[in-house]
Parts: structure tokens; sequence; C-alpha cells
């Protein structure tokens, strides 16, 4: 979880104060960038697979002020960017090494499921984010997220043997 | 005996680390049942072991993240300057509007 900011320089673009999470939220935007920046990013180049769509859909949730206020609410937009992408079509595989070992065949298998599910994944297991917070980013509850992420890490397995 | 399906949940929470004592007993006990849960259950933690400590960005992306970054900042910083100068505009306005009142005030009064 987002620790409590330090002091901001200047204010964000449309600060709102915090409603989703107790800790104060508000941090400066480069200090948002500095923290997620490049984990948004990967999240979204996993789930889109392409790193130009992986770019343009980042500006698309750092641009959005209300996707500041907490970590919480940078993933869920992270998440809603995604489905907006995918309802449109414009998602790709990502590419996955070449090279023969099980990091490879990982990422293959990870490759190979849908945008969401490789999202779920991504942020359960690479940004440790907890089935409880997943929840909440999600807006459903603690019992749909691990149904979730034990289907779609099933898959994950089936696909990298 | 519980079927593989039926504690599906309970195996991913219990490869997480995060089941419940009831939960962890349950698996533990189809475990000794059924080798092929048995099987899975280790890949599954292999799997999340590498999804762990894989990068998510290929090299030539994670290179070019840093000028994006500062291209994001950049344009977030120039609407932000816009609303920041706003305040002095409406001040800068008001003041001249109260000037020209006044100067009209005193002219129509013959001051």
């Amino acid at each position: 979880m987002a620790r409590p900011p330090k002091a901001p320089a200047l204010p964000l673009i449309g600060a709102l104060p915090a409603s989703v999470d107790s800790a104060p939220a508000i941090m400066t935007l480069r200090a948002r960038l500095d923290r997620y920046y490049g984990r948004v990013l990967g999240v979204l180049y996993q789930a889109l697979g392409d790193a130009e769509l992986a770019s343009q859909a980042a500006e698309a949730v750092f641009l959005d002020a209300a996707a500041l206020v907490n970590e919480i609410a940078l993933w869920r937009a992270t998440l809603r960017v995604i489905k907006r992408y995918v309802a449109h079509g414009l998602v790709v595989r990502p590419i996955a090494a070449l090279a023969n070992d099980r990091q490879a065949s990982v990422s293959g298998a990870l490759a190979r499921l849908e945008p969401i599910e490789r999202a779920l994944l991504v942020l359960r297991y690479h940004e440790d984010l907890p089935t409880d917070v997943l929840a909440r980013v999600l807006d459903c509850d603690d019992a749909a997220v691990r149904a979730r992420l034990a289907s779609a890490r099933a898959r994950l397995v089936d696909g990298s043997c | 005996m519980l079927k593989c399906a039926d504690i599906a949940v309970m195996v991913s929470d219990y490869a997480d680390g995060v089941a419940d004592a009831r939960a962890r007993r349950i698996v533990e006990q189809h475990m000794q049942l059924c080798a092929v849960c048995a099987k899975q259950l280790d890949r599954s933690v292999m799997v999340t072991h590498q999804l762990r400590r894989m990068s998510l960005l290929p090299p030539g992306v994670a290179s070019r993240t840093a000028r994006a970054r500062r291209q994001l900042e950049a344009r977030a910083r120039g609407e932000h300057r816009r609303l920041e100068e706003y305040p002095f505009y409406v001040s800068a306005l008001l003041a001249a509007t109260l000037v020209i009142l006044t100067l009209a005030t005193m002219l129509y009064f013959g001051l």
C-alpha cells in the first residue's frame, strides 16, 4: 500500500481529497511518476502487448486527475484504460523471450492469456498487491478476485509446461 | 474426497501462503491422495516465482521509458502552469475593473 506522502512542492492538477484510502494521498505529479510510471507502463505493456499502445495508455492514466488520488485509484484507472483498449480491439500479444528457459516459457504462457487476466496476474504477483486491495481495485469481493486469480494462474501453469 | 476443481481456490491460496488453517489441512490431505494436484501445486509455485522475477518491459522499451516519462511530466506541468496563472489573471482583471470604475466615478462627479 502507498506510504503517506511527503509535503508536495506543487499541488496536483485537480487534486481531490483521499476518499478511498484513509492515508493522506496527495503527492506531486513528479513523485507519482517516479514511483509508479515504470510499473504502470510494465503492466500496460503486458496487458496490451505493444510498447506504443502502452505509452499512450500510460499517458491517459497519469493525465487522469482522479487516478492520482491514491494507489488504488491509479490501478483502477489502469485497468479501466486496458478495458477500453480491449473494447476497441487494440490489443496484441506481448513479445515473449525466445530463450529456452523457465522464464521464457512463463512469459510466453502469460502472453497467450487474455489481457485482463495478464494484468491481474501481474498486479497480484509482480506488483504484490494483496487480494483485498485487488478487490477494491476491481470493485468486487475478495472471494471473486481469488477465484479469478486461481483460474488465470491455472491457465498460466498449463500453458507454461 | 473433494474433487480437484472444488479446491482450486484453496490450492491457489496455499501456493501463495495465505490459506487459513482449515484450507491448509484440506489441501495437504488432498495432495497426499492426488499426484496430479501435487505436481500442479509445485508448478504453480514455480510459475509464480518466475512471474515475480520477470522483467515486464523488453530492453528496447525500458530504455525509452525515461524519455516518455519526461514528456508526460512536461505536458502535465504545462497544463498545471496554465491553471496556476489563472488566479493572477483574475486578480489583475478585478484590479483593472476597480481602477476604471474609480476613475469613471471621479470623472462623473467632476473630481
